[in-house]
């Protein structure tokens, strides 16, 4: 039979009890205090054993496949951790796939750095990242070197691209067109995307008017990926266009080319850099010739971004041999995450700003004092530093297919590249 | 403009042979497939692989159509196993199911690269009035029309079409009375996947090799299947031809940039006219 409590005693027991619980979740807090202090991640004293812990976000199943980053950035990482690390510390790396929407954008960019302690974001390939997470990577000085997708990546204080950008690569490829190649008739198709078309129309707006002669015949804005591309090759026959500018990737230059062929269009194809992949010559096959396609065809023609797999500098060979090792298929996004991780890494090497390369200030001091870096893969040396927007990479490499591969198109600077002037803002 | 109009005909062959794929799995089965394009994108994806061991471009094809056949298979076993007794919606959003697998599967497969598929007419054309047009296009567009045909006269004359007939009516009674509704549930869907399949493979050698685009064809495909008020094989096929023309016409005009909005004008306008009689408050 249990005694009968006095009130006192009841107050008593309760008392106890509460003061027990309050003791445990004291000790839980201070024990799971000191063990997130202690952990790699998040770390401020740096232990010498410290992982960098580094995240990517890409649009892969979105309809823009820039899956090869990822595997372009894991190379990389491969190779360092390899050679042991930087200064000791292992890179321990993690990909995302935001399927191209703006909510997961968002949702993994929090992940990475407030769950994951990503310490940078390093080979970005995602459409919505940069307007989505702009404001997020500002404030909390997340740094991030990737792939300029978006105007938007081109105007934060946070985010470096390391190619020349779609902007850029518009500017070449006029430039080019006008000044080498001289077509009597030049037409564009242009992505039916709300966010860029303004700025499309204001660049070409101000070459027209700096370039005497310039002149297009007409601008289609078309979302190719989605549809046949035969309709938009009819229309550009009817135009008589004997050059036709893509913003595509590359499976859809070749359902443009082949298509054109089909219903008889003699033109020159000419795309950005996303077209770039080493299997378009192979697969055009004859077709990807100069005057495959009658005799107003130049051939085919890429804005590379970046070098190609086959060019002879020593930077592009190393990435070529280590991507065989790793089994990484060669493409522009892969060459990104290459690129990415290898600038990066540069700058934690040197760490000029002297802090904790563990942890994310550390890394964005050193990103912010790193000296310029030249790699053969761009057309000029790359740098993050400390300014509010980022564009280091000013040109492009024209390629062309002969002989069933890709080569330098003639007519370009000396280092085979096609360098031009940062472009105006937009208005 | 009869450039134009040829022009639309490539996709319209492909709107046309799916369209045709929904209304009878919609009359037959009970389902609305969104997956339809993409199980078929799958099946003809199969082709590269048995391209890579040099096989000549037919037999890639007819194995290509095999493997269609057998992801079919899977899909009406999957259907007939778990959602026989569904209503309509549940069984039409499973196929969002397969929808999204086979996008996921299908990106790996299809990985930004390019490929040449095996193309069994060699991309040889015909030229009308100056515009080439593929003969790929004109047999697909021929074979929507008599997959139409030869489907609407196996179903009234044959006894197998009297099965699926009377399975699409009343399918526990038929069940019942001996049909094998479960086989032929796996039957229909793998008749589908063959047509799907085969719907790609014409298209295939010279559109996108990126995933997506191929598996969203479906929507084109519902709206033509749509103005055929999913009953009428004969109008779905029409109509995926039309929606073709309409959207290749319509890109040359200064509306080009609102093309993706045909399909969903298309399906306003039916949904309309099959509901004008509904009174607006009678819902309430």
């Amino acid at each position: 039979m249990h005694a009968v409590l006095s009130p006192g005693d009841r107050r008593r027991r309760v008392s106890r009890r509460v003061s027990a619980i309050a003791a445990v979740a004291a000790a839980s807090l201070l024990i799971a205090a000191c063990s997130s202090s202690s952990s790699p991640s998040g770390s401020s004293s740096g232990s010498a054993t410290a992982d960098i812990k580094i995240g990517q976000i890409d649009s892969i199943s979105g309809g823009y496949p820039f899956g090869d980053a990822v595997a372009g950035a894991q190379s990389y990482v491969a190779m360092v951790n390899a050679a042991g690390g930087i200064h000791g510390h292992k890179i321990v790396f993690e990909s995302g796939d935001d399927k191209g929407q703006a909510s997961e954008a968002a949702t993994l960019a929090r992940k990475f750095v407030e769950q994951d302690g990503d310490v940078a974001l390093i080979g970005d390939s995602s459409l919505p990242e940069c307007p989505t997470n702009q404001g997020y990577y500002t404030q909390n000085k997340v740094p991030i070197v990737g792939t300029g997708a978006q105007p938007q990546c081109f105007a934060q204080p946070f985010f470096q691209p390391v190619n020349a950008g779609p902007y850029i690569g518009h500017e070449v490829m006029w430039d080019y067109t006008f000044s080498q190649l001289k077509p009597a008739s030049v037409c564009q198709l242009e992505q039916n995307d709300p966010t860029s078309i303004k700025y499309y129309d204001q660049l070409r707006a101000e070459f027209v008017a700096s370039h005497p002669g310039a002149k297009f015949t007409e601008v289609t804005y078309v979302n190719d990926a989605s549809k046949d591309p035969t309709p938009a090759v009819t229309q550009a026959k009817q135009a008589g266009c004997d050059l036709i500018m893509l913003s595509t990737v590359a499976p859809n230059l070749v359902a443009f080319v082949k298509a054109a062929k089909q219903v008889g269009l003699d033109a020159t194809f000419m795309c950005l850099g996303s077209c770039y992949d080493a299997s378009v010559p192979k697969t055009l096959g004859a077709l990807g010739e100069p005057g495959a396609l009658g005799p107003k065809d130049q051939g085919v023609f890429v804005a590379a971004e970046l070098a190609p797999i086959n060019d002879p500098s020593p930077d592009v060979q190393a990435m070529v041999a280590q991507f065989k090792k790793t089994n990484t298929p060669a493409d522009f996004w892969s060459e990104i995450g290459w690129l990415s991780m290898a600038e990066v890494v540069n700058a934690l090497t040197a760490n000029k700003g002297g802090g904790d390369i563990t942890t994310s200030a550390g890394v964005v001091a050193a990103l912010q004092k790193m000296d310029p870096y030249t790699n053969g893969l761009a057309a000029t040396p790359l740098i993050f530093g400390t300014a509010q927007s980022h564009a280091p990479n000013l040109g492009s490499k024209m390629l062309l297919i002969k002989n069933g591969d890709w080569t330098t198109a003639p007519g370009q600077g000396s280092n085979g590249f096609t360098i031009v002037k940062a472009p105006t803002p937009p208005n | 403009m009869y450039e134009q109009i040829l022009g639309g005909l490539v996709a319209g062959g492909v709107y046309a042979a799916l369209a045709v794929c929904v209304v009878v799995m919609y009359q037959m089965l009970g389902v609305l497939s969104f997956a339809q394009s993409a199980l078929g994108a799958l099946g003809a994806c199969s082709m590269l692989w048995f391209q890579s061991f040099g096989m000549n471009p037919w037999l890639s094809v007819l194995l290509g159509l095999v493997v269609g056949a057998a992801i079919g298979v899977v899909a009406g076993w999957i259907m007939a196993r778990y959602f026989l007794e569904a209503s309509v919606e549940v069984r039409s959003a499973a196929t969002v199911g397969f929808l999204v697998a086979s996008v996921a599967i299908g990106n790996r497969i299809l990985n930004g690269s390019t490929y040449s598929f095996p193309d069994p007419f060699g991309g040889r054309t015909v030229t009308i009035g100056g515009q080439g047009i593929p003969i790929a296009t004109l047999v697909e567009v021929t074979l929507a029309f008599v997959l139409a045909v030869g489907i609407s006269v196996g179903l009234k004359k044959t006894f197998l079409g009297a099965q699926l007939r009377a399975m699409s009516e009343r399918a526990t009674t038929a069940q019942l009375l001996g049909v094998r509704v479960g086989l032929l549930t796996v039957l229909v869907w793998s008749a589908g996947c063959v047509v799907s399949t085969m719907a790609l493979v014409f298209v295939l050698p010279t559109s996108t090799t990126s995933f997506p685009p191929l598996a969203y064809l479906i929507v084109p495909a519902t709206a033509a299947a749509l103005l055929g008020l999913l009953q009428n094989i004969y109008m779905a096929a029409l109509g995926g031809v039309l929606i073709g023309i309409a959207e290749s016409l319509v890109l040359a005009s200064r509306f080009g940039r609102y093309t993706d909005a045909i399909p969903f004008l298309i399906v306003v306008a039916v949904m309309m006219y099959w509901r004008r009689k509904d009174v607006w408050s009678e819902a309430r």
